[in-house]
């Protein structure tokens, strides 16, 4: 553990999680939860974003928890993955697209278009950021791929 | 947010920070903002934005007289009403200006200061982005003020063209179009300052003693001015403007603030010879040819006026014959029954008009029907005349 930016108050707010994730029979542990921490840390760094809460990161969590075919020994390493790729998206789209929306698309995404492939995801996401440098908005994208999704943004 | 003082990253703060206190105040402020601008609902701000947010805030404090003695959020909030005063007194400034507008065909005049300050009063937002400037005031100022940005720089462009603008209406505004004609044919449509050259001009005519907002001159008075114009004296005809009485204080100021600036301009148009494009010499009394294609000679006139042509003695004779003719085909049915001699084309061409060239030269275009070597001297006619 030897992250001088990572500190100890965002290590425990993602083990916090495991008060939800238990009950689906998930669990991250400390390492894990650095891990996790490490991975947001080092895309806010590359992507030169400044990260002022862990709600993004928690929500991420408590989304793709929900996922019931993602089993324990998967599920750390999904939801790094998605970290990556919801910074990557973050930096892309403006502040008009709220973080929900994103945390919304990947997982829709994930499990109805890319059939949980993460370079199928990958693909998908480039395909918004088009669609978004063109229109300037996701929700219309993101409604034709899950009619039934409703967003709140 | 102890926990924000220590994480924000250095390169995140603008470059101009290091004139404030405490970054901790500003990186509260620019995530308040950001929150507020976002509903909350976004917790990274990527490093541009962060930057904007904070040259906004710094910008808005800055207007504050006495920043240097408040915290940052108060400063920001008096500048705010700051930037509220001066958004009025912009909208004050253009419709001042745009009342009593100087009518000129120069497109960007007009739309600088009614469509330009129309979009920068509609997108300019005061709260989040006060240092942006969000458009470019096209029609260019004598006077520009570099120094200020954003709303400041929008509010002194106004001030100083509402000086020009009076300074303009001294002047014959259709005189003035020809002015610029003579010196940029295409000076409708390019963003060129029209203050300048009649200030050139008001200069000119203090030297040489003629009602100050004169635009027509002989060839005699180019002469005169060549041998009197220097750049003490402009200094010094501009030293004296306040004890005259043509302009306000105001003007003459302005006047001042660009004296340097005049005393190289006349000294470049002295040095290139360029003089008489800025001059409207007074227009010779003999017949300029009207044409247009529906005022047609009969025959017995058109035979008559060859004859004429034919019998004249010398070309001056000639041209002043052909320039009986009031249609344009007529005019050009003349020149190919006459086969004038080069001298005497060279000739007809000096005496014709820019804008009268042009619709010889559109004619040919049209038809596909080119007289030479007259086009040729009517197309050198015009490039001549481009700059």
């Amino acid at each position: 553990m030897g992250n001088e930016l990572i500190n100890s108050n965002q290590i425990a707010a993602v083990v916090s999680c495991n008060q939800f994730l238990r009950k689906k029979q998930l669990e991250i542990s400390e390492q894990q939860a650095y891990e996790i921490v490490e991975v947001a840390k080092s895309c806010q760094i590359d992507y030169q974003l400044f990260q002022f809460d862990d709600k993004s990161t928690i929500k991420l969590i408590k989304t793709f928890s929900e996922n019931q075919s993602l089993r324990q020994q998967e599920f750390v390493d999904t939801v790094k993955q998605m970290l990556e790729l919801f910074y990557y998206l973050r930096s892309e789209l403006d502040f008009t697209v709220d973080d929900n929306s994103i945390i919304e698309f990947l997982d829709i995404s994930y499990r109805k278009t890319a059939y949980e492939n993460y370079d199928l995801l990958v693909d998908q996401c480039d395909e918004l950021i088009r669609y978004f440098n063109q229109n300037g908005s996701i929700n219309e994208y993101v409604k034709t791929r899950n009619p039934q999704t409703v967003f709140t943004d | 947010m102890n926990m924000l003082k220590q994480e924000t990253p250095k390169q995140f703060l603008p470059i101009n920070f290091s004139e404030y206190k405490d970054d901790g105040q500003l990186v509260e402020l620019v995530i308040r903002q950001f929150k507020e601008m976002t509903a909350d609902e976004i917790s990274s701000i990527s490093k541009e934005l962060f930057n904007r947010l904070a040259s906004g805030i710094l910008y808005s404090c800055s207007l504050a007289e006495d920043y240097n003695e408040l915290t940052l959020q108060k400063a920001y909030q008096k500048g705010q009403k700051v930037i509220e005063k001066k958004l009025k007194n912009i909208r004050e400034i253009q419709k001042r200006i745009l009342t009593t507008l100087f009518q000129t065909e120069n497109i960007y005049y007009r739309s600088t200061v009614s469509d330009g300050i129309d979009a920068f009063l509609k997108h300019y937002n005061r709260r989040y982005f006060a240092a942006e400037m969000i458009i470019n005031c096209d029609y260019p100022l004598f006077n520009p003020d570099i120094r200020q940005v954003s709303i400041g720089y929008i509010e002194q462009y106004l001030l100083n063209l509402e000086i020009e603008n009076r300074f303009c209406q001294y002047f014959d505004n259709k005189q003035v179009d020809q002015l610029l004609e003579n010196s940029l044919v295409d000076y409708k449509k390019l963003p060129i300052n029209i203050f300048e050259p009649l200030l050139i001009v008001f200069i000119y005519n203090l030297i040489l003693n003629k009602p100050p907002f004169n635009l027509i001159f002989e060839l005699d008075d180019l002469n005169r001015l060549k041998s009197l114009v220097s750049e003490s004296l402009i200094i010094s005809i501009i030293a004296d403007l306040s004890n005259q009485s043509f302009l306000d204080e105001q003007i003459i100021q302005y006047i001042i603030q660009g004296q340097n600036k005049v005393a190289a301009l006349i000294s470049q148009q002295l040095i290139g010879d360029n003089l008489e494009k800025l001059y409207l010499k007074r227009r010779k009394k003999t017949k300029i040819i009207k044409l247009n294609l529906f005022n047609n000679m009969d025959y017995q006139q058109y035979d008559q006026l060859l004859k004429l042509i034919y019998n004249c003695q010398d070309d001056n004779e000639v041209i002043r014959a052909i320039k009986q003719v009031n249609s344009l085909s007529d005019f050009i049915e003349i020149l190919n029954d006459c086969d004038l001699s080069d001298q005497q084309l060279k000739l007809l061409v000096e005496s014709l008009s820019l804008d009268e060239c042009k619709i010889i030269m559109a004619y040919f275009k049209k038809y596909d029907y080119y007289l030479q070597p007259l086009a040729d001297y009517l197309s050198t006619k015009l490039k001549m005349n481009l700059f």
